[in-house]
């Protein structure tokens, strides 16, 4: 009988892993999962149809603000009925998401009240950096929080970034933070001291081998630029791998910032971006070469010890105005392969091969002194790389896309990114694009949606509707803002028309010039908000969590 | 006896099993599809900086190229000019030109006649102007091309 029993619970388990009966609805890092796809796979109640209703205001949702005043640019994680997310006041909140408290503080780090002596030496002090830290990428936590299994023993664990005021007025470390109580499991490590140059700013920490893979960025961007590093954290302890060790740059000429949140291939590898040297700029050691040069480059990094495996950087250092890739990239599998894709600050998008093994180069797109990778496909198409020109800079192209099957959704620069003579630049920030990340070069484009109500900022998709937050770089203000529901041309007709090159008049005058017209996505709802929202929306079991450098919480639901 | 509906269960488990994880045949994670064949990009020599007489070390310009036009005794220069973020800074113009922004973003201009300019925006500079631009971000990068007259 007992025999029997066991059998029918591990068959039922069984049956619940290979449907979605039992799934997961949780959003549980930056970019939903490892591969930041962005992606709710198992959302059963917002659709095309539903999301016409989608508000924040009771019963439909509610509306959290900080107390006392502050920002989120980290994106908020959902699990066990709970939002997890980190504030620039140096305070991190657990807020119920449904149920009679939905919308209030289930608990916060660090605590308002002291509490006796624990592992972390928590205090009531919040986490900032005291002196030093500009942009939103600090003071305090800029860093999502990533859920984690088996931490410090047996606790479930949000794990995320963010100074130690205890520790020499601020030095950056991950917490690991038991997820029912908000006890400190453990503080890593110092990963970025207060004496350096960097600190963890918005890099989220990717699980993986029972590590948590995080970057470090400058601390004042880029004043002075710092050298970009990943750090392995075992998930036991707290305690940094020796044996993983990644710097962006060789030798004394610091650059390669980690802005971004690394990803994990299916094969457990490390893919993360980085930004820019200072060739071009003041500061100590600026203006020479860094070797090896690892700066303005998608990487993918060995997990066990951080070497690279390859090396995709597209414009050539000589060429680096700030160009950074600011975005995170999207890493997994596609139906014409496994692919990291992420857009760079000049509004290029490429994608690579993930590729087994490694380390991989291609001379063709490689020179002096550089063993580089090529991109299988580049947004718009470049006929070759590295670029070597001087119009590769910050055209604030910040934000990584979402990915939905072949269907990518990206705020990216488009086909009129690079005017021909006689076109006059366009206005390229606030359109959305969704391409095909398998189709031909002919055939990238699937739809365009121009003409945004803002700079295209955070997005996530959830079936065929994406949803899409407007932001305002470095804006910590309370202006508003927009959270669009966007059916995709799969789930509802077009409503409109547009050139593939929206420069050009739509009909005979585009496809005669060898461009597609392409469908402009119905918008079903445009809710105004308060506060930019860079962060990804988070969607979890009919409700969407959007957090604002405004200061406020989101729950939106029908 | 009893053992037989325990191996029969365990097929059965194993089966289930090799379908959600979408079949038993053993399938590369990671496709090495073959490198794209490209043609390679000549290396281009790296411009050269120097600072920009009288606008201060946060100016930084690279002749590009020179080209005379002896129909207009004129000759045309092209220039790359790299602007620090950070305070405004003031650019005497030499000669009459277009100055284009290539990257960053910069104000033109000071007070209500500040503008904003984004990527690929064109303006018109005269002779002897002294041209106030702010580079937002960490730096800007202007092209500048002048109409230097008299020369064949």
């Amino acid at each position: 009988m007992t025999n029997s029993k066991s059998l029918a619970v591990l068959t039922i388990a069984l049956i619940c892993v290979g449907s979605s009966g039992c799934a997961d609805t949780s959003w549980r890092g930056y970019g939903h999962d490892t591969t930041q796809f962005s992606r709710q796979p198992h959302e059963s109640t917002l659709n095309a149809s539903t999301v016409a209703t989608l508000d924040f205001h009771p019963p439909h949702g509610w509306d959290f603000t900080i107390p006392g005043g502050g920002s989120f640019t980290a994106s908020p994680s959902v699990h066990d009925n709970t939002v997890y997310v980190g504030s620039l006041n140096g305070h991190f909140y657990a807020i119920y998401a449904t149920g009679p408290n939905q919308g209030t503080i289930r608990w916060q780090y660090p605590p308002l009240a002291s509490i006796p002596p624990d592992a972390c030496g928590t205090t009531t002090a919040p986490l900032l950096i005291s002196v030093g830290s500009g942009n939103p990428s600090g003071p305090g936590i800029a860093s999502s929080a990533a859920i984690a299994e088996d931490v410090g023993g047996e606790h479930t664990a949000v794990i995320f970034g963010a100074p130690d005021p205890n520790s020499n007025g601020g030095d950056g470390r991950l917490w690991a933070l038991d997820e029912d109580t908000g006890q400190c499991i453990w503080k890593s490590g110092v990963i970025a001291p207060t004496s350096g140059t960097s600190k963890i700013g918005y890099s989220s920490p990717a699980i993986a081998h029972h590590r948590a893979y995080v970057g470090v960025s400058a601390k004042r961007p880029d004043a002075p630029i710092t050298v970009g590093k990943v750090f392995a954290v075992d998930l036991s302890n707290g305690s940094i791998d020796p044996a993983f060790n990644f710097s962006a740059v060789g030798g004394l000429a610091p650059g390669g910032g980690i802005w971004s949140s690394p990803a994990i291939t299916l094969s457990g590898n490390v893919v993360v971006t980085t930004g820019n040297s200072c060739i071009h700029e003041f500061g100590p050691n600026c203006n020479v070469i860094p070797s090896p040069d690892y700066t303005n480059s998608i990487l993918k990094l060995d997990w066990h010890n951080g070497n690279v495996l390859w090396q995709v950087q597209p414009v050539a250092i000589q060429h680096d105005f700030d160009p950074d890739f600011a975005a995170s990239a999207i890493v997994g599998r596609v139906s014409c392969g496994s692919l990291a894709i992420s857009v760079q600050k000049d509004g290029y998008v490429h994608a690579v091969d993930v590729k087994t093994g490694g380390p991989f180069s291609n001379p063709a797109c490689s020179y002096a002194g550089h063993s580089l990778e090529c991109p299988r496909w580049s947004f718009p198409p470049v006929s070759s790389l590295p670029f070597q020109d001087d119009g590769h800079g910050d055209s604030a192209f910040k934000r990584q896309g979402a990915l939905d099957g072949d269907h990518l959704f990206i705020a990216g620069g488009g086909l009129d990114l690079e005017p021909p003579p006689g076109h006059t630049a366009q206005e390229v920030f606030n359109r959305l694009h969704s391409l095909n990340v398998c189709a031909s070069d002919a055939d990238r484009v699937r739809w365009i949606l121009p003409n945004l109500p803002g700079n295209a900022g955070g997005v996530s998709v959830a079936n065929g509707v994406i949803y899409l937050g407007t932001w305002t770089p470095f804006d910590t203000s309370t202006s508003p803002h927009h959270l669009l529901a966007i059916a995709d041309t799969d789930v509802l007709p077009p409503a409109s028309i547009v050139c593939s090159y929206p420069s050009i008049p739509t009909g005979l005058l585009c496809s005669s010039a060898g461009f597609k017209n392409v469908g402009v996505p119905v918008i079903v709802k445009d809710i105004t908000l308060t506060g930019s929202i860079q962060g990804i929306p988070a969607i979890s079991k009919g409700r969407v969590y959007v957090a604002t450098a405004g200061g406020h919480l989101y729950a939106l639901g029908q | 006896m009893m053992r037989k509906p325990v191996l029969r269960t365990s097929f059965v488990l194993a089966g289930i099993a090799c379908l959600c994880n979408g079949g038993c045949q053993k399938t590369e994670l990671e496709p090495t599809p073959p490198e794209p064949v490209r043609a390679a990009t000549p290396a281009r020599p790296a411009p050269q900086f120097n600072a920009v007489a009288g606008a201060g070390e946060e100016v930084q310009e690279a002749r590009l190229t020179t080209q005379a036009l002896p129909q207009l005794h004129s000759r045309l220069e092209i220039a790359t000019i790299i602007v620090q973020a950070g305070k405004p800074i003031t650019l005497p113009m030499q000669y009459e030109g277009l100055l284009e922004l290539r990257a960053g973003s910069v104000a033109d201009g000071a007070g209500e006649a500040r503008q904003v300019h984004r990527r690929g925006d064109m303006w018109q500079v005269g002779k002897g102007e002294r041209v106030t631009l702010q580079a937002f971000g960490e730096l800007a990068v202007v092209r500048a091309i002048y109409l230097v007259p008299g020369d064949k």
